[in-house]
């Protein structure tokens, strides 16, 4: 993918949204995705599988998948890819299965959309649900979503996107509606599937935690704009931008419990309509130049291996940002 | 296949199907909607009796017209007593009630007949009527309601718009005279003109003489359906379930009608309820400009007539059909929407 | 006094109901500019005849000029008693507006009093008026009307009555759900905590809310009012002839359709602008207010 913006379509006149954002992703890896809320990282995974209502719509770039160009190929060719080429799983477990629909029928509903019949897309169906930890498979297939817990709407969502073996899943904050227990029975779910299918996984959260404990790459998002991209390891031991810095550092630190106060960024995330000139961040950081006041930074390779959006490299950082 | 984390506690209990004890539930739920119509009816009853009593003019002299000045004292004394007019008001309420049990709704002042035979007469006319019109009306409402909703802003959005605009702008009366006028001058056509075809005896005529009032009702049906169909379909495609079911990779037909349509079936069938009861008025109406023998004129000739107990009567099937009407109503909420079930 | 609690109310922004403010909001939608304008011309075509700006008096009668066509001098032709179309339209206006408003002001009266109550004051009284309510509802409304005004008999004030009776169910229930809501709401219960009186909730807090879904219902009600007023002189139940009643002008209309299409057409548009007008003006409304609910 690479390029793609998002912009919400409003009598003609375009609000940009998400600003070329390029990412990639092989297969067997894990990339995360994190950012404030309305950092632009529901709408890049929309934008993705082409499931952005209007007035909303991508406005540029594009996006390939397994070599096919999926924005220009039309409505058709993503249909054709939604299922068997991308599987999502969605923020709201509660709301994004169908009430009126029993489960086994909404689980089975992607394969039999893609040609497989029905006493297969059932059997299918059934052993996806029993994959995802629903070892009764016959009877909740027979249930209505309002007769399943969180937990376990969650795990169907995850059975219905991987039923039709999707080589790319697309995770958009799948467990913040969860408590943390079941957020992390889900995380390790989709960690173990993953490896059994050398999928690629994109998973998108706030929660810097489940970064840390899941993704292979880590890419950063603020005000729809990518702003770092780093192996996670690299990411945590050396932020080569600010904002990704100050997530960092307003972490509950395990090493001092309790004696350092949690650090906050100041200020708050700007207003898509109205975003600042030059860097989207510098009204909030504490690094700062004139440059960043004029000039928007692009994203440019750094030493360790990752690729930041910020003219002030770390070691001139004060220390304020430090993590 | 190994479990990484078998579900929690609470995960299996929530997996314990419980269907019988839903329907057992449900059984009760529908016993308290059908007393609760029973006492509706039973108001009804009351309040029919008490406005039809307030009518000025005795019925007895209105049905004889100018005759009744020839009456002995006697004679009008005889006459009141045997239709029970002469009674004080609460008894004859206490009669006519008893009456209804035991499935006599007294007699028509004007036809000397039961008007129990009357309403069995006009009953399956407006039966049939009420049924033809229903189906055009949801056929066409939904229909067009779900064309709009799947192409907002288009030319079906504007075409069902404008049959709404029509139909809930232009009342049956008008459509009913004008579909009259324009079929006898223009078609030179009077499909009542042979008498009133029962559906037994002669169903091709029968249907020819009861579309085109059904038409008349319909379209006021379809216009309201429309237009709550094509509401609620777009509120249900803005919810999280329509993008994880079009992600899957469905084609959009099978999003709109699978996932939106089957949520908006419960506003659909409120809507449809309530214009069953405005449906059931206009038969009145309808079968006055179509001259079909159905309660409503049945009634409309009652109520000319000062004929009492045929417009008690008339009115009371009225309601109980509305009645009826609502508790399938509350019926096809279960069948629907399995969160009422439980 | 006021306090803050005031100012925090949602509805109390909408109070002042500035007549400019609402008519420029109804006036932007393209429902209620097309409702209006059709209002506005049918309206003052009716308002017309009163001012003696019809081009005959409705009742005068011209035996040697019936069922003559359009022309010059009888823009609208003749009827059967060559008496004037255009002025019997006019004149029929007159009187289905006249019928509906004085209906809907008794419905509305009727129906915001005992919504209010139903919904405000709870207990038993409530659910005496929601039996009631249901009851009439089980009824169809305009064999509710066609009944009362069987036993009131036939006249303008007589109709009036019976179809604003027969609306007033739907008046109560339309007020009674957002009373009830507004009641529960968070800002009326801080009120009862600050120990405001109840008759000083209700018409500081509850009836403001509940002020723009009245002002949607009343304008659909008369266009309900004005459709049944004519369906009911359509049956012969109307005000009684020679009054000019538009529904009694369609009736005689259809069976003379075949030799003076006129005579069906011209009152059949006057009361289809009437309706559609107020249905317009009703649904821009709802859009302008914005207001949940089905909007079409």
């Amino acid at each position: 993918m690479s390029g793609l913006s998002v912009g919400l379509q409003r009598r003609g006149v375009a609000i940009p949204l998400v600003h070329d954002v390029s990412l990639d992703v092989g297969a067997g890896e894990r990339l995360g995705i994190v950012g404030e809320s309305g950092s632009g990282k529901s709408l890049t995974m929309l934008a993705v599988m082409g499931l952005l209502n209007p007035p909303l719509c991508a406005t540029g770039g594009s996006i390939v998948l397994e070599g096919k160009e999926l924005l220009a190929g039309g409505d058709a060719a993503l249909r054709r890819a939604r299922g068997v080429a991308m599987g999502m799983i969605y923020q709201d477990p509660m709301t994004s299965l169908n009430p009126m629909i029993r489960i086994g029928t909404q689980v089975a509903e992607g394969l039999r959309a893609h040609g497989v019949g029905r006493d297969e897309a059932r059997e299918r169906s059934r052993k996806a649900l029993i994959e995802v930890g629903l070892t009764d498979a016959h009877k909740v297939e027979r249930l209505y979503p309002h007769q399943l817990s969180g937990g376990m709407r969650q795990r169907v969502m995850i059975a219905s996107a991987l039923v039709t073996a999707p080589k790319l899943l697309i995770a958009d904050e799948p467990t913040t509606a969860l408590d943390v227990t079941i957020q992390r029975q889900i995380l390790r779910l989709v960690a173990k599937l993953q490896k059994e299918r050398n999928m690629a996984v994109v998973w998108a959260t706030h929660d810097l935690g489940v970064v840390a404990q899941f993704a292979h790459r880590v890419a950063v998002m603020y005000a729809g704009r990518v702003v770092e991209i780093a192996p996670t390891r690299s990411l945590f031991r050396q932020p080569e931008h600010p904002y990704s810095a100050a997530l960092l550092g307003s972490l509950p630190s395990r090493a001092t419990p309790g004696k350092a106060r949690m650090n906050q960024i100041p200020g708050i995330p700007p207003d898509p309509t109205r975003l600042p000139v030059g860097c989207p961040f510098h009204p909030r950081c504490a690094q700062a130049t004139q440059r960043c006041r004029v000039e928007s930074p692009a994203l440019t390779e750094r030493r360790s291996g990752s690729m930041a959006a910020c003219f002030v490299p770390p070691e001139n950082w004060t220390r304020q940002n430090r993590p | 296949m190994a479990v990484i984390q078998s579900p929690s506690l609470q995960e299996k209990v929530f997996s314990q199907p419980r269907s019988r004890p839903h329907w057992r539930q449900v059984s009760t739920w529908m016993l308290a909607k059908v007393l609760r119509a029973v006492f509706t009816l039973i108001g009804v009853a009351v309040a029919v009796f008490i406005i039809l009593r307030m009518i000025p003019g005795n019925q007895i002299t209105a049905s004889l017209g100018v005759s009744a000045g020839l009456l002995t004292a006697a004679q009008v004394r005889a006459l009141d007593h045997f239709y029970g007019i002469g009674e004080p008001v609460t008894l004859q309420f206490w009669h006519w009630a008893d009456g209804i049990l035991h499935g006599n709704l007294g007699l028509s002042v004007q036809s000397g007949r039961t008007v129990t035979s009357l309403i069995g007469a006009a009953l399956p006319v407006t039966v049939e009527l009420a049924v033809l019109s229903m189906i055009i009306g949801l056929a066409l409402g939904v229909g067009l309601g779900t064309v709009a909703a799947a192409s907002p802003g288009r030319i079906g959005d504007w075409l069902g718009q404008a049959v709404a605009l029509f139909g809930l702008g232009v009342p049956s009366f008008v459509i009913g005279s004008g579909l009259v006028a324009v079929l006898a001058t223009v078609f030179h056509y009077f499909p009542s003109s042979r008498g009133y075809a029962p559906l037994g005896e002669n169903p091709w005529l029968n249907f020819q003489q009861l579309i085109f009032p059904a038409l008349t009702l319909g379209i006021g049906v379809a216009a309201a359906v429309l237009r709550t169909t094509r509401g609620a379909m777009l509120d249900i495609s803005r919810l999280p379930f329509v993008r994880s079911a079009t992600g899957k990779g469905l084609n959009r037909r099978a999003v709109v009608i699978r996932h939106i349509l089957r949520n908006a079936l419960v506003p659909i069938v409120t809507m449809s309820g309530i214009q069953f009861g405005y449906l059931l008025g206009g038969t009145v109406i309808v079968e006055q400009i179509f001259v079909l023998p159905g309660l409503g004129r049945l009634l409309l000739t009652a109520i000319n007539e000062h004929d009492y107990a045929v417009a008690q009567g008339v009115t009371l099937v009225f309601a109980a059909g509305f009645v009826i009407v609502n508790i399938i109503t509350d019926a096809l909420y279960a069948v629907i929407d399995p969160r009422v079930r439980s | 006094m006021t306090t803050g609690l005031e100012q925090l109310h949602p509805a109390s922004q909408r109070t002042v109901f500035s007549k400019g403010s609402i008519l420029a909001r109804l006036w932007r939608r393209p429902n209620g500019k097309a409702g209006l304008i059709i209002l506005a011309v049918f309206v003052l075509l009716g308002l017309a005849s009163l001012v003696g700006l019809s081009p005959y008096a409705p009742n005068a009668q011209n035996v040697f000029h019936g069922l003559k066509g359009p022309s010059a001098s009888h823009l609208f032709g003749t009827d059967a008693y060559g008496r004037d179309v255009l002025s019997r339209v006019q004149s029929g206006i007159v009187l289905s507006l006249q019928i509906s408003v004085v209906a809907v002001v008794i419905c509305t009266a009727l129906g915001t009093l005992g919504g209010v109550v139903a919904g405000y004051l709870g207990s038993w009284i409530s659910a005496a008026i929601m039996g009631v309510t249901d009851l009439l509802f089980a009824i169809p409304s305009i064999l509710l009307a066609l009944a009362i005004v069987t036993a009131l008999g036939h006249g303008w004030f007589n109709s009036a009555m019976a179809v604003g009776i027969g609306y007033t169910p739907i008046f109560v229930r339309v007020v009674r759900g957002p009373v009830l809501a507004v009641r529960q709401a968070d800002y009326v219960r801080a009120g009862y905590l600050l120990g405001y009186s109840r008759t000083r909730l209700l018409f500081r807090h509850v009836l403001p809310a509940v002020w723009s879904v009245l002002a949607v219902q009343v304008t659909l009600a008369l266009g309900w009012a004005v459709l049944t007023e004519a369906s009911l002189s359509f049956l012969g139940l109307g005000p009684p002839p020679p009054a000019a009643s538009l529904g009694l002008m369609v009736s005689e209309g259809t069976n003379l359709a075949g030799v003076a299409w006129w005579l069906l057409v011209a009152p059949a548009v006057a009361v289809v602008a009437l309706v559609v007008g107020f249905n317009l003006v009703g649904d821009g409304l709802r859009d302008a207010l914005d207001l949940a609910g089905d909007r079409g």
